[in-house]
């Protein structure tokens, strides 16, 4: 099949960022295509499938602003909303505003190349089809690559093998399974105490002790829900103004830890701990700053933990060393109980411990000790922010390719556009706030940034706008020095792309939505200054 | 993740609790707030500061009051109530700085002196502002501004010399006295990173005031009482030229040193008179300074503007500027682009102009939204957050009038 099709604006998928994208498109009378690998809509929520599987922002608040009747009538459930009703959030938004004609489903692009001579990108699809577009808007995500690592042995297993990220959709009957589980990020963490309910025995293979902190998950007072929709243009304006876009409801004052008496800092800490969620280092303005500081709140939770897990060996494998939040703080809804109970077992698979020395056909093998098993989950994470961006072939002015000019790491301006890529933009690509701040809000940002743009540019008669080169420098520079600023560098997180071999070590996101908001509008106002129109 | 953004305010994270009224302690505690602090500002039931109440206001609320507790919050509590002691020592093990301007013994009086609240809290710093200090002869005076410019020997020197004494149509002694305060509070926060202790400051008008003398205390001690202060009206009694002069519309002010001289004769064309002998130098200057005065004044005299008076002096960089009508510096391009002048936004009163912050800073964050509090407008949010009570808790002692509040 070779069909030709000429469209304004090719969208490469649709999670949260390319719904919207889609409809920004359609509503300002542009023709709009986007290509889907999956069957339905969702993105990351469609394919994480997990069990446990949930987003760490209250539901209330990741949720979409651009339409106020959705958000008045969509009703959620739960504090912070599990996988299956976020996806339902996303297949009601794409019904609701009639995105799903212009969706090609179960396709995924496979190249787009910018010719130049008539300034357009040219998007080969794996069902054959070349569609010609004016824009390119790479809404691929940050956390839907799903990264599964060599490990020997790990295609001879007989069991059934699944990754977290890739899960399938019929689920998996763990009811009296010996269940074995690699990873303690955010999906094993959730993942753990769910499985652990119905197997027969689970299994944990930690590779980095992680902390966690309770979510205190439950279901959603129709009351906290209606003030939330009486005033949710405050709230929501509230939380744009706040570091990660979210929690503004729950904002506590600011202090200092290293000048805070340690009594007032212990009883804030318990405050925060028994309220929960992922604004658990907010209060202290140097915990980020300061390992000294850090150390404070990362003694605290390693006390919890220990008093949480009864057997003092597992305490000790479960206790992390180093800093808190500097890899991406987890939080999770009965962890360290799950340990706790007689059908969950751990095994410190670091190199402390004894590490994975294969998978084979009936379980991992552990040094002198196999582990048999009728299930192996991977929640090994994802090939995060660049990894979805890079299995597309992108190729740019001058037949460069984007993994190319990548390689000692992404470089970008504002996280939206890349030199010697016209036309081409990244929704929360890497270099913006993307990951560290609110998703929904985030992506909301820079649809409305981009379609913005590219009014701008048909009302000036421009055809082409490129980052220019000394502004991507800048900006890479700018992204870490506010990084440097902080301990976050410092951590093999999949922030710095640590958990990928051979991936360049790079602080990825930007630290600090409003600011980054700020700057983008300022460029924005000032004809897009840092950008090449043409 | 809520506390890495960039650039942030200086004093984020630390907090202040501020028993200040009128404009001494206000003043302080303005600063604090505009560098970030989170200031709670404990007022009186139940009128709360009484500069609330003062003119010119609009819609009920005093430009004088937004202008100096712009950003605190307010919790308005009765003294006379047996719990409101118990309730500010609730709140002292959270906060960082406490500021007064009460007179001196009222907190000991009620049990919230720095040895009560530093039992508490030994990290504490605390902040005493006063018209005589907290001790000496004078500690038990009430005192206002004007008070402690004629106590510190300001007004001796200020005004004609066959005049009354004058003084200084600004908040000088309240300002001087709350920004000393301010600048201490700063080494002592510094002094406590490395001690883990608190201090108590004790920061009088009047020592503020004295402490600003060049010449009036030494010279007359270095010179056997030859060299006496004295009021020389507009023209310095130890530098010439240093005063006001009048020019083609207001007056101009013209200080130079030796070296400046011939810039200045230079400027008015009169190279000749550089070696006159009453001119030669600043003593014989001085000796007849009526006539410097004259001859400048009478070049003055030739412009058709201030302007261009000033203009022919900057050409020689002869030290010299005008004596601003305030209404004028508001418009003045000079502290409109050094944010000098800064219109606010007030919920009550609509928008004003307000001076600025005093201090420039190379990486300051964007301007920070500062808001005036209604009187005990954050009552149960601050005793909620920071104490711990509970709803019930916070109505009772509400409905018993302990807690105070208005929606002005």
């Amino acid at each position: 099949m070779s069909e030709q099709a000429n469209v304004d604006v090719v969208v490469v998928g649709a999670g949260f960022a390319g719904l919207y994208m889609i409809h920004r498109m359609v509503r300002t009378g542009r023709s709009v295509v986007c290509f889907e690998g999956g069957t339905d809509v969702g993105g990351t929520w469609y394919w994480n499938r997990y069990p446990g599987c949930r987003c760490d922002v209250e539901s209330l608040e990741y949720s979409y602003d651009f339409d106020p009747d959705l958000q008045q009538e969509w009703e959620w459930t739960e504090k912070y909303a599990t996988q299956p009703e976020i996806l339902r959030y996303a297949q009601h938004v794409a019904d609701r505003f009639e995105l799903r004609p212009h969706i090609r489903f179960s396709t995924r692009v496979t190249s787009a190349a910018f010719d130049e001579a008539d300034q357009r990108w040219t998007v080969t699809a794996d069902d054959g089809t070349v569609t010609s577009a004016r824009f390119v808007v790479m809404a691929t995500g940050c956390l839907s690559s799903a990264n599964m690592p060599e490990i020997e042995g790990r295609d001879s297993f007989q069991g059934t093998l699944a990754h977290t990220g890739r899960y399938p959709k019929e689920g998996i009957e763990f009811t009296g399974k010996r269940v074995g589980i690699i990873g303690t990020g955010s999906s094993g963490i959730q993942a753990i105490p769910v499985i652990a309910r119905t197997a027969g025995h689970l299994t944990v293979f930690q590779r980095t002790a992680q902390f966690t902190i309770p979510a205190r998950n439950g279901p959603l007072d129709p009351a906290e829900q209606a003030e939330v929709k009486a005033n949710y243009a405050e709230i929501v304006a509230a939380n744009k103004r706040m570091f990660g876009a979210f929690g503004s409801r729950h904002r506590r004052p600011v202090r200092v830890a290293l000048e805070t008496d340690p009594e007032e800092f212990r009883r804030e800490m318990e405050l925060l701990w028994e309220r929960g969620g992922s604004l658990f280092l907010s209060t202290f303005r140097d915990l980020m700053r300061d390992p000294a500081a850090n150390q404070l709140a990362a003694e605290f939770v390693r006390e919890k933990i220990r008093q949480t897990v009864r057997d003092p060996e597992t305490a000790r494998k479960l206790t992390p060393d180093g800093l808190i939040g500097c890899k991406r703080l987890v939080i999770d809804t009965d962890y360290f109980e799950t340990y706790n109970r007689p059908n969950v077992s751990l095994v410190d698979v670091s190199a402390k411990g004894t590490p994975i020395t294969r998978i084979t056909p009936t379980g991992v093998q552990c040094g002198d000790e196999h582990h048999e098993l009728d299930v192996l989950i991977f929640a090994t994470g994802f090939d995060a922010m660049t990894g979805s961006l890079l299995r597309v072939d992108i190729v740019g002015r001058g037949g460069q390719r984007l993994a190319d000019v990548w390689d000692g790491g992404p470089v970008t301006y504002l996280g939206l556009g890349v030199h010697g890529f016209p036309n081409l933009f990244t929704v929360t690509g890497p270099g913006s706030p993307s990951v560290l701040a609110n998703m929904i809000v985030g992506t909301e940002q820079h649809v409305e940034w981009i379609s913005d743009c590219i009014d701008h540019l048909d009302a000036n008669g421009y055809r082409t706008i490129e980052a220019q080169p000394e502004s991507v420098q800048r900006w890479v520079e700018h992204v870490n020095s506010v990084a440097d600023q902080t301990i976050f560098p410092t951590c093999n997180s999949w922030y710095v792309g640590a958990n990928i071999p051979g991936k360049p070590r790079v602080f990825m996101p930007l630290l600090g939505f409003p600011a980054y908001v700020d700057r983008c509008n300022e460029v924005a106002a000032n004809a897009y200054e840092g950008f090449a129109l043409a | 993740m809520g506390a890495v953004s960039e650039p942030t305010p200086y004093l984020e994270g630390f907090r202040v609790l501020d028993f200040t009224q009128y404009l001494a302690g206000p003043s302080c505690t303005r600063l604090l707030a505009e560098m970030g602090a989170d200031v709670i500002k404990v007022e009186m039931a139940p009128f709360g500061d009484p500069i609330r109440a003062n003119s010119p206001r609009r819609n009920r609320r005093s430009g004088y009051f937004v202008q100096q507790n712009r950003g605190k919050r307010s919790i308005c509590i009765d003294f006379t109530s047996p719990e409101s002691v118990q309730i500010i020592k609730d709140l002292i093990p959270c906060v960082d700085v406490v500021v007064e301007n009460y007179s001196a013994g009222v907190m000991k009086r009620r049990g919230l002196d720095y040895e009560a609240l530093s039992a508490i809290n030994p990290r504490v710093v605390m902040a005493s502002i006063s018209g005589f200090g907290q001790t000496g002869p004078l500690s038990h005076k009430t005192s206002f501004d004007l008070i402690a410019q004629g106590f510190a020997g300001l007004m001796h020197v200020t005004g004609e010399a066959d005049g009354p004494p004058q003084f200084v149509g600004a908040g000088i002694a309240d300002c001087t006295a709350g920004f000393s305060a301010f600048a201490a509070i700063g080494y002592a926060l510094l002094r406590r990173t490395m001690t883990g202790k608190g201090s108590h400051l004790d920061i009088s008008m009047v020592d503020a005031l004295f402490h600003m003398h060049e010449m009036n205390v030494h010279a007359p001690s270095m010179t056997n009482g030859e060299w006496q202060p004295r009021r020389a009206g507009a023209h310095h009694p130890a530098v010439c030229p240093g005063g006001a002069y009048r020019g083609p519309h207001g007056y101009i002010m013209i200080l130079c040193t030796q070296g400046q001289m011939d810039g200045l004769w230079a400027a008015i064309g009169r190279q000749d008179l550089a070696d006159d002998p009453r001119f030669v130098n600043n003593a014989t200057r001085l000796e007849h300074v009526d006539e410097f005065v004259a001859v400048i004044e009478s070049w003055m005299a030739g412009f058709a503007t201030d302007d261009e008076v000033i203009a022919a002096l900057e050409a020689h960089r002869v030290p010299c500027g005008p004596v601003l009508d305030p209404g004028q510096a508001v418009h003045h391009p000079y502290f409109q682009q050094r944010r000098m002048v800064r219109e606010i936004t007030d919920p009550l009163a609509g928008s004003f102009h307000v001076p600025g912050f005093p201090i420039g800073f190379s990486d300051a964050p964007p301007e920070p939204d500062l808001v005036t509090p209604n009187l005990g407008q954050h009552n149960a949010e601050v005793l909620r957050d920071l104490c711990g009570y509970d709803e019930a808790r916070i109505a009772e002692l509400t409905g018993r009038g302990v807690l105070a509040s208005k929606d002005r």
